[in-house]
């Protein structure tokens, strides 16, 4: 299949009843057959894209263009049957008084080919022998698989996924998931995914947008972003954070910790994001003079790891160790910089 | 959901199941098409076409009629029933467009009221010549009575005798009488009589005897057989109806009927005759064919059928009165002109004021 | 309505004299007291016979539905002959409710009006989520309080606007008032207009009858706004298990057999009575299936018709839309012949292409039967996630087919109980029958109204028992789709 390109561009959604936009000046590219998802907290607006872009919603502003065509513009807004992009809800909304079959056909012509490609999602999504049940009959997770086929099932350039997966219990999520990475990556279908859950997004995504307050605050490789995050927000959506001022210098930057070494060279003042994994505790008697000194305040056991809180200098900071690691609350250990600090930008 | 914009022909039909409701739905469509054409044709101008009647008296009686004229003159007639009131509304609603060439009305007042309006034609001399008696036809000519009703005073046989019988409706204030009265003060009968009354005596007079009878407690009916079986039940003693209510009531029942007619003494309010009639309606395409229905009507055969039948009295010269009843020049009827009795409207007022309707 | 304009000055000091408050209140005091009996007696009914294992849930359904089907002056007689001064109880001596004024018009329209909250009941409880329920039960409630606790919001919305249209009928009613002698506005306005030939009065009255219901529908609009929309999603609909009633299997078939015995059970048997004593039949074939050609096609045109109105009602978040749909309402407040007469003045001057024709009988109908089908559909909408639609839409379809395949085939139990309400009404409907219909259209009503009018009972009673019985089947056909719909589900 051909996927084709999404490109929104200064995309603005007023929803009635509320006097500012929901959603403003979005812009981001999805290259064909790309992987995306959409984070961010409730209420940030990541539905109301993902519903603009389906067409539920018109858009106030800006440009939808998908393959070439035209979504949403000036003047422009081709109704969501037109659109040719698979939607699953949130909700799922499987017609209760439809088959699985009949579900996953609805979208579909009735003719030798349509039915040829029920029976290939209905295999694809391994719900083969559950063709005549109605949703109602069936768990959480086949349930999700139906609304799954039913989407694909008419061949869309573009799938949209609104929190699929937040119905499911844990265990069962991440088996979905990957199941359904791996159905849509069979169909090469162009995707976005919308979620608050930042595991999912990160697991599921090539490209991440990260949403707040109706705008994307940075888009980007999962990793990357991770990695070097440009904002406090984003440092702190995408895992745990620890932010410390620093005085920088080119690469390097001091701060309460010690000097630091800088993902990105800066001059001045700056705040600064490191990942608990970058910080590492060592004996306190074996360590420099230069090395900060910190004392444990809490431990937190994870089999592999150990996340522990530690203070020094007024400071308190996250530090992940090892499973075995040896140390309990209220001993002094010396605090290691493994890895380099995320230089954030100045405002909030 | 955008379910909007659905256009309602096409609802049914797309869904396998929906298929039973499409196709019954085709066919009453198909059958209210049919039905919706047949009567286009019926409607025009046309002075060929049928002669339309709007009648206000009962189909049972009519459609004889009807059927026995249309023998006779060749003439095809369609009839819309209702009740007189109604029809008389339907008639100023629909002012000079109407279809109606004929109104055959239960009551004066009714005839009265579209002739004011201006929505009834005069009327031939020949045909007014056909009822003599001035009272029973409008003075200005345009509508001219078909039978008479008498105003009388119905009672239960088991709980009184003639002699405990009042001679003047004006008795039925007193206290003998109280709780004891039927009345319909809805019915337009009634509220003829009370316009006589008004007419009569003065409005002052009709006031203050209003006010006494509501006093006095009667029953409230919803009309004239209501009340005559109320009286067959014993509900109460008497009752202010018309006379041949006392016969409709005994038509059809096993047993006899426990009730009988009373007239009041000569010129009594309450002893008025009023008539059932008929007028022409104005800018009807086909008058020759209504007066000859009209003259029909107060034929010697349709008088009788509407003697037999309803046992109103026949307005005609000649027409035996129906059996059992006294000649009309024998009921004491006060002089008035029935053509007033379309002043309802403060006849209303006042039944409103006295606190009765 | 603009006739009011015309209304004689002194109409205007009538309307404030006091007699016209005190009206207002008696009339107030009835539809407040029809709706709140019908209410008891409905909710129990519908949940009997939705919810619960009651033997012959679907006969009780259709009984329950046939008072719908007794032209009123029939019950009204029933209730004067066994109940009235030398009526039955009289006559054998027994002690008697006093039937004239308030309780008898209370009980006469409540007799004829519960069928009209039942249907909804029926309906919202029909489609509701059974997965509420036991979310409810899984909350620690027990079946009963759990039903009660998850029910009720459905339940609420169906009582109301099904009691909104008791209440209406109740104002507009002319026959079981003025027969158990209770004063009310309509007969008021019947006066003017019958005996008065005043029309501008009666419009003017009318409108004092109307603008206390339209502020009333106004206040309820708003008030509306706080009410919930959808439900979070109708997806995994599965019939719930009949609640098994035990021992209280007895005291409820009882008690539906006293309702149905008094509804209907006593109107036919005296129906059954006046058959004995013999009369003239008349072939019954034509006007029998006139009837039901009109009624039918009605239904299906009013219903169609509801779903655009329904659909903004329950969807729209403008206050606009609410308004409209509850001013729609006001024509079924207004005595039938008002209602009549305006059509004919809008027929005879706007529409004189289709004046006297059938289609403008039907056009009638629709127009003063409509809240009926509009309280169900709106309900209907009101409980289908808007998810649905937009699932369909995502998957090309365009909106008609979005209507013809997901909403009708989901609001189908909605739609039938608004299609047979309208079908039940028609049936028996006479004024405007008479005034705007085909002259010489012959339907059964015209018949037992021809009879009867001619005192000839023993005439009119094949006539009534033959709407009776095609009333009955039509409820039965209706229902039926409800029935397809749950077996779906």
């Amino acid at each position: 299949m051909n996927a084709p390109e999404l490109i929104v561009d200064g995309l603005e959604v007023r929803l009635p009843g509320a006097s500012a936009p929901v959603v403003e000046g979005v812009a981001f590219t999805l290259a064909p057959g790309e992987r995306a998802a959409l984070l961010g907290p409730s209420g940030c607006g990541k539905t109301t894209t993902l519903r603009t872009l389906a067409g539920f919603e018109r858009a106030a502003g800006g440009r939808i263009t998908l393959g070439g065509r035209v979504l949403a513009g000036p003047g422009i807004h081709v109704p969501a049957h037109r659109r040719g992009i698979g939607y699953v809800f949130q909700d799922l909304a499987l017609f209760p008084h439809l088959t699985v079959a009949d579900n996953v056909g609805f979208g579909v012509p009735r003719t030798a080919a349509g039915r040829r490609a029920v029976d290939e999602l209905l295999a694809l999504v391994e719900l083969d022998g559950l063709r005549g049940r109605l949703p109602g009959q069936l768990s959480g997770g086949q349930q999700q698989r139906v609304a799954l086929a039913r989407a694909l099932a008419p061949g869309p350039g573009l799938l949209l996924l609104d929190e699929p997966f937040s119905s499911l219990d844990a265990t069962l999520r991440d088996a979905v998931l990957a199941h359904t990475r791996d159905v849509i990556a069979r169909t090469g279908a162009t995707t976005l995914l919308v979620t608050h859950d930042r595991g999912e997004a990160m697991a599921f995504a090539r490209q991440l947008l990260v949403m707040r307050a109706g705008r994307i605050e940075q888009a980007g490789d999962p990793g990357e972003l991770y990695r070097a995050p440009r904002t406090r927000f984003v440092a702190t959506a995408l895992g745990a954070a620890n932010l410390l001022a620093g005085e920088a210098a080119g690469r390097s930057a001091r701060t309460a910790l010690g000097v630091v070494d800088l993902e990105r060279e800066a001059d001045g003042a700056v705040e600064l994001c490191l990942r608990p994994e970058a910080l590492a505790l060592a004996p306190a008697d074996g360590a420099d003079a230069g090395t900060a000194r910190v004392r444990v305040v809490t431990r937190a056991f994870r089999g592999a790891s150990t996340l522990y809180a530690v203070e020094g200098d007024g400071l308190t900071v996250e530090v992940l160790a090892p499973g075995d690691a040896p140390w309990r609350p209220g001993d002094t250990a010396a605090l290691i910089v493994r890895g380099a600090a995320a230089v954030l930008a100045a405002t909030p | 959901m955008s379910s909007r914009s659905a256009a309602p022909r096409r609802l049914v039909g797309a869904s396998a199941s929906a298929v039973p409701v499409a196709s019954f739905v085709s066919g009453a469509l198909v059958v209210l098409a049919a039905l919706a054409l047949a009567a286009c044709g019926q409607r025009s101008a046309d002075p060929a076409g049928p002669l339309v009647v709007y009648s206000g008296r009962n189909e049972a009686m009519i459609a004889p009629l009807v059927e026995q004229f249309r023998a006779a003159h060749g003439v095809a007639v369609e009839v819309r029933y209702g009740e007189t009131a109604q029809l008389a509304a339907l008639l100023l609603e629909e002012g000079a467009r109407t279809p109606a060439d004929v109104f055959l009305s239960q009551d004066a007042g009714a005839l009265g009221a579209l002739a004011r309006a201006g929505r009834l034609a005069a009327l031939p001399q020949a045909v007014l010549d056909r009822v003599p008696d001035p009272r029973f036809r409008s003075p200005d000519g345009r509508w001219v009575g078909t039978s008479g009703r008498a105003r009388v005073l119905a009672y239960d046989t088991r709980a009184l005798t003639r002699a405990e019988l009042p001679t003047s409706v004006r008795a039925l204030t007193e206290p003998a009488w109280k709780g004891r009265v039927g009345w319909a003060p809805t019915n337009a009968s009634f509220q003829g009589f009370v316009t006589a009354f008004r007419l009569l005596e003065g409005d002052a007079a009709a006031a203050a005897w209003l006010r006494a009878m509501k006093a006095n407690q009667p029953r409230v009916y919803k009309n004239n057989l209501a009340i005559v079986e109320a009286l067959a039940r014993g509900e109460i003693a008497v009752g202010l109806v018309n006379h041949y209510y006392v016969h409709a009531a005994a038509k059809g029942r096993s047993e006899p009927l426990p009730v009988a007619n009373h007239h009041f003494a000569k010129d009594d309010p309450g002893a008025l005759i009023n008539v059932a009639g008929i007028g022409v309606l104005a800018g009807s395409a086909r008058p020759a064919k209504a007066q000859a229905f009209i003259e029909f009507l107060l034929g010697a055969e349709a008088q009788r059928h509407v003697a037999d039948e309803t046992h109103e009295y026949p307005l005609v010269p000649g027409a035996p009165p129906p059996a059992g009843l006294r000649p009309i020049a024998e009921v004491g009827s006060p002089t008035i002109d029935l053509s007033r009795l379309d002043a309802l409207q403060d006849t209303v007022r006042l039944l409103q004021r006295a606190g009765i309707l | 309505m603009w006739r009011a304009r015309d209304a004689d000055p002194a109409a205007w000091d009538l309307l404030l004299h006091p007699r016209t408050l005190d009206l207002f209140t008696r009339t107030a005091t009835l539809a407040v007291a029809v709706t709140a009996v019908g209410a008891v007696v409905a909710v129990p009914l519908a949940w009997l016979t939705v919810a619960s294992d009651l033997p012959g849930r679907r006969l009780w359904t259709v009984a329950l539905c046939l008072p719908l089907a007794v032209p009123s002056y029939i019950s009204g007689y029933v209730l004067l002959a066994a109940f009235g001064d030398g009526g039955l109880l009289d006559r054998w001596g027994w002690p008697r409710p006093d039937v004239y004024g308030f309780s008898g018009a209370v009980l006469a329209l409540t007799a004829s009006t519960f069928p009209l909250m039942f249907l909804s009941c029926r309906a919202a409880l029909a489609s509701q989520d059974p997965s509420l329920v036991e979310a409810a039960r899984a909350l620690g409630r027990p079946p009963g309080l759990a039903l009660a606790a998850v029910s009720w919001p459905p339940l609420a919305r169906a009582r109301g606007s099904s009691g909104l249209v008791v209440a209406f009928y109740v104002l507009s009613d002319f026959g079981a008032v003025s027969l158990l002698q209770y004063d009310t506005f309509s007969r008021a306005i019947y006066m003017q207009l019958e005996g008065a030939f005043d029309r501008s009065l009666a419009a003017l009255w009318s409108l004092a009858l109307v603008a206390p219901a339209l502020a009333l529908l106004v206040l309820s609009a708003v008030a509306a706004r706080r009410g919930p929309q959808a439900r979070a999603g109708r997806a995994a609909t599965r019939r719930p298990r009949p609640v098994a009633l035990g021992p209280w299997t007895a005291p409820a078939l009882g008690g539906c057999a006293l309702i149905v015995a008094a509804a209907v059970g006593l109107p036919v048997a005296v129906i059954g009575w006046w058959a004995a004593q013999g009369g003239r039949g008349g072939a019954l074939l034509d006007p029998a299936l006139t009837s039901l050609t009109i009624a039918a096609v009605t239904a299906v045109v009013t219903v169609v018709g509801s779903l655009p109105l329904g659909y903004l009602a329950a969807r729209s978040p403008s206050p606009a839309a609410r308004l409209l749909e509850r001013v729609s309402y006001a024509a079924y407040a207004l005595p039938p012949i008002v209602v009549a007469l305006s059509l004919v003045s809008f027929g005879i001057h706007v529409a004189s292409f289709a004046y006297g024709t059938l289609a403008m009988l039907v056009f009638a109908h629709v127009v003063r039967f409509g809240p009926l089908a509009l309280g169900t559909s709106k309900g209907g909408f009101a409980a289908l996630s808007p998810r649905l639609g937009e699932a369909a839409a995502s998957l090309g379809r365009a909106p008609l087919a979005v209507a013809t395949r997901v909403a009708l085939p989901l609001l189908r139990a909605d739609l039938a109980a608004g299609a047979a309400l309208v079908f039940l009404s028609v049936m028996k409907e006479l004024p405007a029958t008479l005034l705007l219909g085909p002259i010489g259209l012959d339907t059964l009503p015209r018949r037992i109204w021809t009879a009867a009018g001619d005192g000839n009972f023993a005439a009119a009673a094949s006539p009534a028992l033959v709407l009776i019985a095609l009333s009955s089947l039509g409820v039965a056909l209706t229902l039926r789709h409800e029935r397809a719909a749950e077996q779906a589900a």
